[in-house]
């Protein structure tokens, strides 16, 4: 395309990214009246979405394509980790030119952001670390470097649990760590990672003690919103994340002991599968307006995030580097590995933990894996008489229609299960 | 001059004078010095004749020692001091072999738990001089599996004097805590001499190896003295040494005081002691145990062990270069 | 009483274990000089070759105990070898294998090299997965050596002539405990090689080896000699009767595998296993630093005749992590 079109048409996508965020705001900030007032920090977090590229700031930005990527490390280098993931419709269409028409919307919207943003991120990233998880982010690797970024593939290995794939996987985390010492001209010394280490696990703590929000019955915190905050951590400093986090768990306690809660009497779901990510959160936003509430998920763009803590057996590099990389990969619940079993049994606990009612297992199309482990996982809650749906969908808004009607049908099932039993 | 000798019936009567004389005049220098008085376990018929040394870990309950020399005089004296500090007297029997002493020591953890010391004392008048003669025996009554609950009961493991005993010797060095023996070639063993309770100063001790090496000393104003054991063991053969090859010393002293006195119908002017006590020793460790091997072997193997775990390290950090095959057909 | 539970299961098991092991340290070696003595049955390591020890190992009257005719063993003085088994499982059953991560000195003197290697700053080693299934049965072979052999010195075995008394407590003689626990009470006798005889010598070189490796070892490799020692496979054998237990509900194991990363002797079971409840392994020393990692609510317990002194909280976890960061470590 001509220059001066490709232009115009990024400025349209521009446009439409930030009419989307709005939208979504829309739905949260304004038609949500309830919500605690420290909500409003992250409907602010949010609004950045409307300009992604002016999330970056002074520090060197390490841009990742995966949750694999380890945040402590970029973190004890002095630079800002930046999410490439993202939901926009906008961004889907713009990456479709570079991938095939049967491609994951996720992977589309990746190369959305990198090429109608090129300029400003060129300029802003140090490096984009790609872990090599799905076959699509797989490939990605040579189309973002087409770009003219600096790549860098993060080898993840196809198992978890075998001995080898524990040495790959440290293997591949210290050649990390070398590049991003390397990219950002800082070492990364005892004293930083350890400090990184426990500015991510505060955020962790935090984040459980929201979570545990939701095992109220009925719940503090609308699955809508829950999303939000988890997704403003993706883009926004860790320390003020954790900070905002800690006040409005402040807020939700005091609203407990007032009897402020969110979702009452509505059925509780379980959402898991692809990740549902800003600015466009399509499937939780249709499901809450059909009457559920999401009082948990199983998806790495909210609770896998946070759910898993570092350990150091001993405060040196030898010890906490392999103990961060471990982290990351072995309670790891994305279906890139042979054996889904960690995932099932995570997904049985949540239940059994959160009094879950019923199971919205989302896909997008394009994404074989998720595909493909529906059936394990329809298995397992078949057996557990856990009722629950499967939703085939990507950015588009065309199906918003046929999706609601469909979560209608559901909740309606699931309340007449519940006045049955 | 020649009808003088032969004047037979005068060369009779000064023979028969001569020979008259010759009996009838007691004769000092003849009659020796009496030994002093040992005692030997008494053979115990399927286990082996003399010298078989006690069992230190196997305790018997009935103990039997023979005296070593006969007494001349009839008038046996005989003590046990048990661990508890009680004084009881054994049986003392005259066989045709000896004198045999004898004294039960009943099994378990309890008073007679220890060290038993019996005394045999035999007093007779000889030549004037009153003899006393005192043989003492330590035997250690003890099994591991009864504890060892008296290491630091220091009542259990010192011994003490006898106030009955005219003169003994003792010696608190002989055994451990654990009631092991614990005398090696080589180590200095300081002896005290008492008599009836008291220090005897003054009183000469001889102490005598098993092989035959001895060695004499006065004892101090205190009644102590010392020796210095010998190292006497060098089989021909390393493979005839034997670390735990017993070995018995002796020590004897006496002492002698001027005094008055009648005994058993018989006066005497002066008064010998003789005390004896035997004991054991083995081959000092010193001689079949070397340190500085011992240091040497740990010391090269973490040398070893350290410089290899190093190098492993170090090869560890260079990733493999080179892949061999095998050219064989 | 809730806020009590709380206040512990946020504790510090590491320090609180550091403590218990200088006083267990100071009770087993010199607890005899203030007259302590635990008995012969101890489940831990606490060397009668050193003098003034608290207690004695069982294992050294299970070798003595072994060295008896079979015919013996099988009648009535095998009672005494039961009884012993009897008195050592009474013992155990109450701190199940906590004996080793908090009472054996042994084990404290390792965990006081690691630390010495932490501030050094020298990376530890780990065995990968086949070694360490090869290597985890060498502690039964000792086990079965150190009845076996001496069992050989009263009995002839599988046709061979009968053992030389030298080998009557075979495993004391490669046992690092042996030579360096009595360097505590200023005791370096041990660390000689005994020349007496062709046996002696090979046995206590071999210990030497062992005690230089034994350093390196454990310098390296955290609870090196954990992973060898015949006490721990023993102890094993009772495990399952243990009143101290550490328990985990599989369903809440999300498989982090931070249990398994902290562990001293490297045990991948506790990550591994989600089905078993009890998952007290073979090596495990139960010093409870994987209940300490855990950040899932109540997934690994530590009970005691049903009540839980210990579990994996999220509170415990996150205030444990924050406490270290402040502490620097």
């Amino acid at each position: 395309m001509e220059p001066d079109r490709t232009e115009r048409l990024r400025r349209t996508l521009k446009k439409r990214l930030a009419a989307e965020t709005r939208e979504t705001l829309q739905w949260t900030e304004q038609r949500n009246t309830g919500s605690p007032k420290a909500m409003r920090y992250f409907y602010d977090v949010f609004r950045r979405w409307e300009d992604p590229a002016a999330l970056v700031g002074d520090k060197p930005v390490i841009a990742t394509s995966c949750m694999q990527v380890p945040l402590e490390l970029i973190l004890a280098c002095g630079a800002v980790p930046l999410r490439l993931c993202n939901g926009s419709h906008a961004l889907e269409q713009a990456g479709s030119e570079f991938l095939p028409a049967k491609a994951c919307s996720l992977v589309r919207a990746i190369m959305g952001m990198i090429s109608v943003f090129r300029e400003r991120l060129q300029e802003r990233l140090s490096l984009v670390v790609v872990p090599t998880t799905c076959d699509q982010k797989r490939k990605a690797v040579e189309t973002i470097a087409e770009g003219a970024f600096k790549v860098y593939p993060l080898e993840v290995p196809p198992s978890k649990h075998t001995e080898e794939a524990e040495v790959y996987w440290r293997n591949a985390v210290k050649k990390l760590a070398l590049t991003l010492e390397k990219v950002t001209g800082t070492r990364i010394t005892a004293g930083r990672l350890g400090g990184a280490v426990n500015d991510v696990r505060q955020a962790s703590a935090q984040y459980r003690r929201l979570s545990r929000m939701q095992q109220h019955d009925p719940p503090l915190l609308s699955g809508k919103d829950m999303f939000l905050v988890m997704n403003g951590f993706l883009f926004d400093d860790v320390n003020q994340w954790t900070a905002a986090v800690a006040r409005l768990n402040d807020e939700l306690d005091e609203r407990k002991q007032q009897g402020l809660f969110a979702g009452k009497g509505a059925p509780r779901i379980l959402l898991t599968g692809s990740p549902p990510l800003a600015p466009g959160f399509k499937v939780p936003l249709l499901l809450e307006e059909a009457g559920a509430v999401i009082v948990a998920d199983e998806v790495c763009s909210c609770s896998r995030l946070l759910d898993d803590a570092v350990v150091c057996g001993e405060p040196k590099l030898y010890d906490m580097i392999p103990a961060v990389a471990d982290r990351y990969l072995k309670p790891c619940t994305c279906p890139i590995f042979d054996s889904g079993e960690d995932r099932r049994r995570k997904l049985m606990e949540s239940v059994r933990r959160f009094d879950v009612d019923g199971v919205v297992y989302q896909s997008y199309s394009g994404c074989q894996l998720y595909q493909m482990e529906q059936r394990g996982v329809g298995h397992v809650f078949r057996e557990a008489d856990i009722p629950m749906l499967f939703v085939e969908t990507d950015y588009s808004p065309e199906d918003r229609g046929q999706l609601s009607t469909r979560f209608e049908a559901f909740v309606e099932s699931i309340q007449s299960r519940k006045r049955r039993i | 001059m020649t009808g003088t000798l032969r004047n037979f019936p005068q060369k009779r009567y000064m023979l028969a004078v001569l020979i008259l004389v010759a009996v009838a005049t007691p004769s000092y220098a003849r009659i020796p010095d009496l030994e002093p008085l040992y005692l030997t376990e008494a053979p115990a018929g399927k286990r082996g004749g003399p010298g078989q040394f006690e069992s230190e870990h196997r305790p018997i309950s009935l103990r039997r020692y023979r005296l070593s020399a006969s007494t001349l005089y009839g008038s046996l004296q005989a003590f046990v001091r048990r661990p508890d500090g009680t004084v009881t007297v054994p049986q003392i029997e005259k066989e045709k072999e000896g004198v045999t002493v004898s004294f039960q020591t009943p099994f378990g953890d309890g008073p007679m738990h220890g060290i038993h010391t019996l005394y045999v004392i035999d007093q007779g008048v000889e030549n004037g001089r009153l003899w006393v003669r005192t043989a003492k025996w330590h035997t250690v009554h003890h099994s591991c599996g009864w504890g060892h609950g008296y290491k630091y009961d220091k009542d259990r493991i010192l011994t003490e004097p006898l106030d009955a005993a005219p003169l003994e010797i003792l010696c608190r060095e002989f055994w451990d805590g654990n009631f092991h023996s614990k005398v090696q070639s080589g180590d200095r063993l300081q002896f005290r001499v008492f008599s009836y309770g008291v220090p005897a100063a003054g009183a000469e001790v001889r102490l005598t190896s098993g092989r035959g090496w001895s060695r004499r000393a006065v004892t101090a104003e205190d009644g102590t003295a010392s020796f210095q054991l010998i190292r006497d063991y060098y089989p021909e053969r390393w493979q005839d040494f034997d670390r735990r090859h017993r070995e018995r010393f002796t020590v004897v002293a006496e002492s002698e005081i001027q005094r008055q006195g009648r005994f058993s119908g018989k006066d005497y002017g002066r008064i010998r002691y003789i005390a004896s006590i035997p004991w054991t020793y083995t081959p000092s460790r010193k001689e079949y145990t070397s340190s500085i091997f011992g240091l040497s072997i740990g010391f090269i193997t973490m040398a070893l062990a350290a410089a290899g775990i190093y190098v492993y390290r170090e090869r560890r950090m260079r990733p493999y270069r080179e892949v061999a095959f095998n050219e064989k057909d | 009483m809730k806020k009590i539970k709380r206040f512990f299961y946020s504790a510090d098991i590491d320090r609180f274990r550091f403590y218990v092991q200088i006083i267990s340290f100071g009770v087993l070696i010199y607890g005899g000089c203030l007259a302590l003595d635990l008995g012969t049955h101890l489940p831990t390591f606490a060397c009668p070759f050193a003098a003034g020890a608290g207690g004695t190992c069982y294992l050294f009257p299970l070798q003595h105990q072994a060295n008896m005719p079979l015919r013996q063993l099988l009648g009535g003085r095998g009672i005494g070898l039961l009884s012993g088994l009897g008195g050592f499982f009474l013992f155990f059953i109450f701190f199940n294998k906590s004996w080793c991560g908090f009472i054996c000195p042994l084990g404290a003197i390792q965990d006081w090299i690691t630390r010495l290697r932490v501030r050094a700053g020298i990376r530890y080693s780990m065995y990968s997965k086949a070694t360490f299934q090869r290597l985890k049965k060498i502690k039964y072979l000792l086990l079965i050596l150190l009845v076996l052999l001496p069992l050989g010195i009263s009995n002839s075995l599988f046709g061979l002539p009968r053992l030389s008394h030298d080998f009557a407590t075979p495993y004391c003689m490669a046992c690092p405990g042996r030579t360096v626990l009595p360097l505590f009470s200023g005791d370096a006798g041990q660390l000689a090689v005994d020349f007496s005889s062709a046996t002696t010598t090979v046995l206590t070189a071999l210990g030497m080896t062992v005690t230089g490796l034994f350093f390196v070892g454990a310098f390296v490799k955290r609870r090196f000699f954990c992973f060898f020692c015949p006490m721990s496979a023993l102890q094993y054998l009772f495990s399952k009767a243990g009143l101290l237990r550490l328990t985990k509900d599989g369903g809440k194991c999300t498989r982090c595998g931070n249990c398994y990363r902290v562990c001293d002797m490297g045990i991948r079971e506790i990550a591994e296993d989600i089905e078993s409840r009890n998952i007290v392994k073979d090596d495990c020393m139960m010093c409870f630093k994987c209940v300490a990692a855990c950040p899932e609510e109540n997934c690994l317990k530590v009970s005691f005749l049903g009540a839980t002194l210990y579990a994996a909280t999220e509170e415990g976890f996150f205030k444990r992590s924050s406490r270290e960061e402040k502490r620097g470590t």
